[in-house]
C-alpha cells in the first residue's frame, strides 16, 4: 500500500538475488500475468528495471476480443474478473509488444494459453525463436474462457501440456496452476513429471457475486476469478503444499500487497513471488513490495533471501 | 520514464453535503496537475484499508488554484467505496491517481453547444461549461435532469455561464416534469445554428437515448461513459465497452484509456 513507510533501503547489504527455474533474478519479485499489461502501461509510474522479472498478459495463437462487460467486480478485500484473455495474438505480440519488452533489463516471461495441447506446443515453439524471452509461463488455469482451458484441474492434461511445451523449447517452462482442485500436490507432481522447470501458483479462485438489487450477476460471465488479499491464505497454503511435493522451484502469488506478504510466501516455500491485483490499486505497488521485502530481511538479519525460502517453522 | 503521473497521497480539505445523497469533496494534493480536460477522471482510494480494495473513478469537477492544488469532485453516496469517502474528515488521507483518460473535444467554430447531464453525470459537464463560458461567442444550452430536485446539481453555476438552462425532474419538484430527453429532442429539431455538438454524461438510459437521437439527426455527440474498472490506466482491461470496429482486437474499447469520452458513433448502443 502506498502509505507504507517510504524509506527506500539505503546501503543495504541484503542480497535479494535468486535463481528461479534457471532464470537469474536480481530480486524475487515479479509481476503476475494479466495484471501488468505489457509493462509499457506502467512505464509512466515506475522504473521497470527495478523489477525482479516481468510476466506479461496471456498471449494466444489468434487475437481474442475478450468477454462482454461488466468484467470486474469488487468483493471483500478482493475482486472478481472475467476478462476472457483479451489479447492481440502472438503475431502482433511479437511485432508490437516484444520490441519494447526486450529492451527492459528484467527477465521477460511470456504467458501463453491455448485450447489444445497443440496450441501450447506451437506458441511455445514460436516464442522460443524470438530473442529476449527468458521463459514461458503456461496459463493452463484460466477459469474464464470456454472450451476447457482449465487443463490444470486434471493431472493427465497438465502432464501432457507441460510435456508438449517442454519438448518445443530450450527455454524454462513454468506452468501456472489452478487452485480450483482438491489436491494441488497431485497437479504439481504431474507438472514436474511433464518437465516443468518451475511451477507458478495460484491462479484465481473460481468465484461469483450477485447484485441482490438487480438479481443479476456482478460480472457478465456469471462466474469469474477471485484475486486480491482475500485469497492469500489459500495461496500460502497451496504454495506450501506444492513446494513440499516437488523439487522444482515455486513462484508464489495470490494477494500480495506488501513486502511482508511476499516474505510469507517465501517462508512457505516460494523461491520467488509475483504481485498481481495490487498493481491495479497503485501502479507503483510492486516497488513497495521489493522495498518492503528488503526492509523485512534487514530487520530480521537475513542477508541472503535464499535463507528465507521454506524457512517456516512448525512447532 | 517518469512523467509525473505518480499516485499521490492527498488530504481531505473539505467535505460538503449537497443533499442527503450528494457530496462535494475537496482533496488537497501536492504537486497535482493544475490543468485538466473536462471529462478526465481520477481514481480515489483509501490508503488505510484493503476493504474497499480498489480505487473508484470520479470525473474531475474542478481543480482550484491555491498554495497547493485542490482536486474537487461531486459524488453520490451509493456503495462501499463512496460510503468510505463520505466518512472522511478534513485532513484524512486519500490516494489519488490522475488526471486519467481523455476529455471532451469541442470544435472552436461550433455555434451551438448542447450539454446534457443526468443526476451524478453533472461534474464533467459543469467542468466543460465553465471552460466554454470562458471562451465566449457560442450559444450554450444546458439540459439538466434528475429524479427529484435533490438530483439537480450545479444549476446556479450553469446559469452563471450565461447558458440557456433547461431542467426536468421525474416528480416535477423542479423544472418541467418528465425526463430531460423530452426537452433535448425538440430542441435539436427546432433548427439551432450549425455547426452543432452534443456533450452528455449521465445514467446508461440517458446516454443511450441521446446517442440514438443525435445519430438519427446526424448531429455529432460525445458521451462520457462509466464502467466498472479496477485500475484506471489500462492494465486490468475490466472497463470494456463494445465498439463498432470489426477488428477482433478492437471489438472492445477501454473506458479508462480510449475514453471515458467517446464519439457516440464509435460505440454500440443497445438496451441492457
Amino acid at each position: 500500500m502506498s502509505q507504507s513507510p517510504d524509506v527506500t533501503p539505503q546501503n543495504s547489504t541484503v542480497n535479494l538475488a535468486v535463481e528461479f527455474a534457471g532464470i537469474r533474478l536480481k530480486n524475487p519479485v515479479l509481476t503476475a500475468s494479466g495484471t501488468f499489461g505489457y509493462a509499457q502501461e506502467f512505464a509512466p509510474y515506475l522504473d521497470l528495471n527495478r523489477l525482479g522479472g516481468l510476466i506479461v498478459k496471456t498471449i494466444t495463437r489468434q487475437p481474442r476480443s475478450g468477454n462482454p462487460a461488466p468484467r470486474v467486480a469488487e468483493t471483500p478485500a478482493g475482486m472478481l474478473n472475467a476478462i476472457g484473455l483479451q489479447n492481440v495474438g502472438v503475431d502482433a505480440f511479437i511485432k508490437d509488444k516484444l520490441p519494447y519488452l526486450r529492451r527492459l533489463a528484467p527477465p521477460l516471461i511470456v504467458n501463453v494459453a491455448g485450447e489444445s495441447v497443440e496450441d501450447f506446443r506451437e506458441l511455445t515453439k514460436r516464442l522460443s525463436d524470438e530473442p529476449g524471452i527468458a521463459g514461458i509461463e503456461l496459463n493452463i488455469s484460466c477459469p474464464n474462457v470456454a472450451k476447457g482451458l482449465d487443463f490444470s484441474t486434471d493431472p493427465k492434461l497438465t502432464y501432457q501440456v507441460v510435456k508438449a511445451a517442454r519438448e518445443a523449447t530450450h527455454l524454462p517452462v513454468i506452468p501456472k496452476l489452478s487452485p480450483n482442485v482438491t489436491d494441488i500436490r497431485a497437479i504439481a507432481k504431474a507438472a514436474e513429471e511433464g518437465g516443468a522447470s518451475g511451477i507458478s501458483l495460484i491462479n484465481t479462485l473460481l468465484g461469483m457475486a450477485i447484485d441482490i438489487r438487480t438479481r443479476r450477476p456482478k460480472i457478465a460471465n456469471i462466474t469469474g476469478g477471485l484475486s486480491g488479499p482475500a485469497i492469500r491464505p489459500v495461496a500460502v497454503r497451496m504454495v506450501w503444499q506444492a513446494a513440499h511435493a516437488v523439487k522444482v522451484p515455486v513462484l508464489g502469488m495470490g494477494g500480495i500487497v506488501s513486502g511482508e506478504d511476499a516474505a510469507e510466501f517465501i517462508l512457505a516455500g516460494a523461491t520467488a513471488v509475483a504481485v498481481g491485483t495490487a498493481n491495479f490499486l497503485d501502479p507503483t505497488n510492486v516497488i513497495q513490495v521489493i522495498d518492503g521485502l528488503e526492509r523485512y530481511c534487514a530487520a530480521h538479519e537475513i542477508w541472503h533471501i535464499r535463507e528465507l525460502v521454506g524457512g517456516f517453522l512448525i512447532a | 520514464m517518469h512523467n509525473g503521473k505518480h499516485p499521490a497521497t492527498g488530504r481531505v480539505r473539505f467535505q460538503r453535503t449537497l443533499s442527503p445523497e450528494y457530496r462535494h469533496l475537496g482533496v488537497a494534493v501536492p504537486e497535482f496537475a493544475r490543468a485538466f480536460e473536462p471529462g478526465q477522471f481520477v481514481m480515489l482510494r483509501s490508503g488505510r484499508s484493503l476493504d474497499p480494495l480498489l480505487g473508484r473513478a470520479f470525473s474531475i469537477y474542478r481543480i482550484s488554484e491555491g498554495a497547493e492544488p485542490v482536486l474537487e469532485i461531486l459524488y453520490k453516496v451509493m456503495g462501499k467505496g463512496t460510503n468510505y469517502l463520505a466518512q472522511l474528515e478534513s485532513g484524512e488521507p486519500v490516494e489519488v491517481l490522475g488526471p486519467l483518460g481523455n476529455g471532451f473535444a469541442v470544435p472552436a467554430d461550433e455555434r451551438t453547444t448542447v450539454l446534457v447531464a443526468g443526476g451524478i453525470g453533472v461534474p464533467p459537464i459543469a467542468a466543460l461549461a465553465a471552460r466554454l463560458s470562458a471562451h465566449g461567442s457560442r450559444s450554450l444550452h444546458v439540459f439538466l435532469g434528475g429524479k427529484t430536485s435533490a438530483d439537480i446539481l450545479c444549476a446556479k453555476e450553469f446559469e452563471a455561464t450565461g447558458a440557456a438552462l433547461s431542467l426536468t425532474t421525474e416528480d416535477g419538484s423542479l423544472g418541467s416534469i418528465g425526463k430531460i430527453t423530452d426537452l433535448v429532442e425538440p430542441f435539436l429539431r427546432s433548427g439551432p445554428s450549425y455547426p452543432i455538438g452534443v456533450y452528455v454524461c449521465g445514467p446508461p438510459g440517458l446516454l443511450l437515448a441521446v446517442a440514438w437521437m443525435t445519430e438519427a439527426l446526424d448531429i455529432p455527440c460525445q458521451v462520457s461513459v462509466e464502467a466498472s474498472m479496477a485500475c484506471g490506466f489500462g492494465a486490468c482491461m475490466g472497463c470494456a465497452v463494445q465498439s463498432r470496429s470489426t477488428d477482433t482486437v478492437a471489438t472492445y474499447k477501454l473506458v479508462c484509456q480510449d475514453g471515458p469520452v467517446f464519439d457516440s458513433r464509435t460505440l454500440i448502443w443497445k438496451r441492457s
